[in-house]
């Protein structure tokens, strides 16, 4: 069910100071589109993110200024009653996780045409939030892109940006500590050139041939600075995002002291079958689902128990509060897979 | 051919400095006959399995496969002959042209095989992993070799098409190079039954498959055509993986037909226009 934050439980939580870092400019760019609104140019806007990308932070920092109606939804929206919310809303609407108003299944999108019947005859504007993966779909067989004018990408972070983010939380006083340098050595491959004499004949030929550099592993190179390291290699495994990066380093701190080798790069085992994979496409699209609406879009085809078991055991899913989610850590994982294996796109 | 030049040709290739050909000689081309074939099944071997793990790029590498067959078998032949003969260049001219008009003339096939194979390498009107239909064939492009391309075809059976077919008969390419490719879906109702949400259905059952890949380079498009005894809904859509054309089809047909029960709507039926009477027929 949603939850309207301007009278639920979440609208103490708007008391707090939001902070936010890294979206500026996309910041930016709603706001302008807000202000056309106040001005008579009507565009609705979808902000569009991969999962713990920081959406809703950037839309609570984005609605504080502004008289707005908040609709967050949780789960899978079977029945339209939120349609009422909406005729009664103020004339900025803010709705999260828009991706819940549709299943993917024979019958699933009822909630989503509704909501784009009546957004297409109101006058009210529209902030929405949405799954990447689930936005990518609908637009292409909804034509959602059509409804919200207004897209707005949040993009993975570099290393300043979640250092800055981390560090507003943490504090300057971090010890960084660089435990795993020789680890960090990396192989180069470059083109030599052989010349090679053809046999029975006096010419000389010049061969091209791959170089693989192995004097790295054995000579230690000038040692780089472990902050920067520590960072990097987080920006690597979080994938740029701000909200697993958190994580991430949350789980590998020992305050005040973080060690490089504490940031652990995962590799998880993602040759699935078919079945196994369109399950982990749904849970990546739909960010969390409950394991009857997974059954619903699986059909009789699928076994879903099984299926999920195999997604659990490989720690590619989780369990959280009757929800499966993907986990955190394999989101990086999961996502190539899936996108190379034409599963999302 | 003037007699002249023939007699000049024929003297130049008398005058070859062939090489004493003593057992070193074979077993080093042997050798190199070796090496070239493990060399071409080792990468073979590694570019497809590569090609398996990244489904996107399934294409692409494959493709390097019978062009790098082509490179190391030609650079073999011309170890092997410099292996026999150490000509001079008029010689080698002299030698190539009559190889060729012996090849032209004896094996004139093989050698319409082999061009066949380069223009089908550099032209790429098919490639490795295409769906293709090539003369009386349907199949999966498995391998394109220096004499003929390979296909598999849906009830697993390996045909060899030679390559130089692909100069005198039309190949038609369902993906063109893309992992996805285009399948049409019909589905043939009674023509009392509603033909809007028929098609709506359809489309659900299409666009929600587990093999669909939708975009607005792969769009879904749903037609319907009324035929007199029935009508026909066409879904054209792309699967996200030609491997999966039939799974795709059978898995879109059978969620379309259990939703059409559930409103009514009902296969085709047998209709005899003499007496107007019916039977029912098995549209799944």
């Amino acid at each position: 069910m949603p939850e309207d934050e301007t009278t639920g439980e979440s609208g103490e939580e708007r008391e707090e100071e939001v902070v936010l870092f890294g979206y500026e400019e996309e910041l930016k760019e709603a706001q302008s589109a807000l202000n056309e609104y106040l001005w008579g140019k009507h565009k609705n806007i979808a902000i569009v993110s991969d999962p713990f990308a920081g959406r809703s932070t950037l839309v609570e920092y984005l609605a504080r200024d502004y008289l707005t109606t908040t609709i967050a939804f949780n789960s899978v929206m079977t029945e339209k009653a939120f349609i009422s919310t909406l005729h009664d809303a103020n004339n900025i609407i803010v709705m999260e996780n828009c991706h819940f108003l549709a299943m993917r299944k024979i019958g699933g999108f009822a909630q989503l045409d509704e909501f784009l019947k009546f957004l297409s005859k109101s006058d009210k504007l529209f902030i929405t939030t949405w799954n990447t993966y689930s936005w990518s779909y609908l637009s292409a067989v909804k034509n959602l892109d059509e409804f919200f004018p207004k897209v707005i990408r949040l993009e993975p972070m570099n290393a300043e940006s979640l250092k800055k983010m981390i560090l507003s939380h943490y504090g300057n006083n971090i010890e960084y500590i660089d435990d795993a340098a020789s680890k960090e050595k990396k192989l180069s491959i470059s083109w030599k050139f052989a010349h090679i004499k053809i046999p029975f004949s006096s010419t000389t030929r010049t061969l091209p041939w791959p170089y693989l550099d192995l004097s790295s592993i054995f000579h230690k190179k000038k040692q780089e600075n472990a902050e920067k390291l520590i960072f990097d290699r987080l920006t690597r495994v979080s994938d740029g995002s701000p909200g697993i990066a958190r994580k991430i380093w949350d789980a590998s701190i020992d305050y005040p002291k973080i060690r490089l080798s504490s940031i652990k790069e995962p590799t998880f085992d993602t040759d699935l079958s078919i079945n196994e994979a369109f399950l982990l496409g749904i849970i990546l699209t739909m960010e969390k689902i409950e394991p009857g609406d997974l059954a619903e879009i699986a059909g009789p085809e699928i076994d879903v128990e099984e299926s999920l078991y195999i997604l659990m055991n490989r720690e590619l899913v989780a369990r959280e509060e009757g929800y499966y989610i993907i986990n955190y850590r394999a989101l990086k994982s999961v996502k190539s897979y899936l996108e190379l294996n034409r599963m999302v796109w | 051919m003037p007699n002249g030049v023939l007699t000049n040709t024929t003297e130049q290739l008398t005058t070859l400095p062939f090489n004493e050909i003593g057992v070193e000689t074979i077993l080093y081309i042997v050798f190199i006959i070796v090496i070239a074939y493990l060399l071409v099944r080792v990468i073979s071997f590694v570019l497809r399995f590569v090609s398996e793990k990244i489904p996107s790029y399934r294409h692409p590498i494959t493709m390097l496969i019978p062009l790098l067959k082509i490179t190391i078998y030609f650079t073999a032949l011309y170890y092997v002959l410099f292996a026999l003969i150490e000509p001079d260049l008029t010689q080698l001219i002299a030698f190539f042209g009559l190889f060729g008009a012996a090849l032209g003339l004896g094996l004139k096939d093989l050698l319409a095989d082999i061009v066949g194979g380069l223009v089908i390498i550099f032209e790429k009107p098919y490639q490795i992993g295409d769906k293709i239909t090539f003369g009386d064939y349907y199949g999966e492009v498995k391998d394109i070799g220096i004499r003929s391309t390979k296909l598999v075809t849906p009830d697993d059976s390996q045909v060899s098409v030679p390559n130089f077919k692909i100069f005198s008969e039309a190949v038609s390419s369902g993906n063109a190079g893309d992992i996805a490719m285009m399948v049409v879906i019909d589905l043939f109702i009674d023509p009392d039954g509603e033909s809007g949400k028929a098609m709506s259905i359809l489309k659900e059952a299409v666009t929600t498959s587990k093999f669909v890949i939708v975009s607005k380079k792969y769009p879904c498009t749903i037609l319907l055509q009324d035929f007199p005894y029935y009508k026909r809904i066409r879904a054209r859509a792309y699967v996200n993986d030609l491997r999966n054309e039939f799974e795709f089809m059978s898995e879109v047909t059978r969620r379309a037909w259990i939703e059409y029960r559930k409103l009514g709507i009902h296969p085709t039926q047998y209709r005899f226009p003499e007496t107007g009477s019916s039977d029912s027929g098995n549209g799944s």
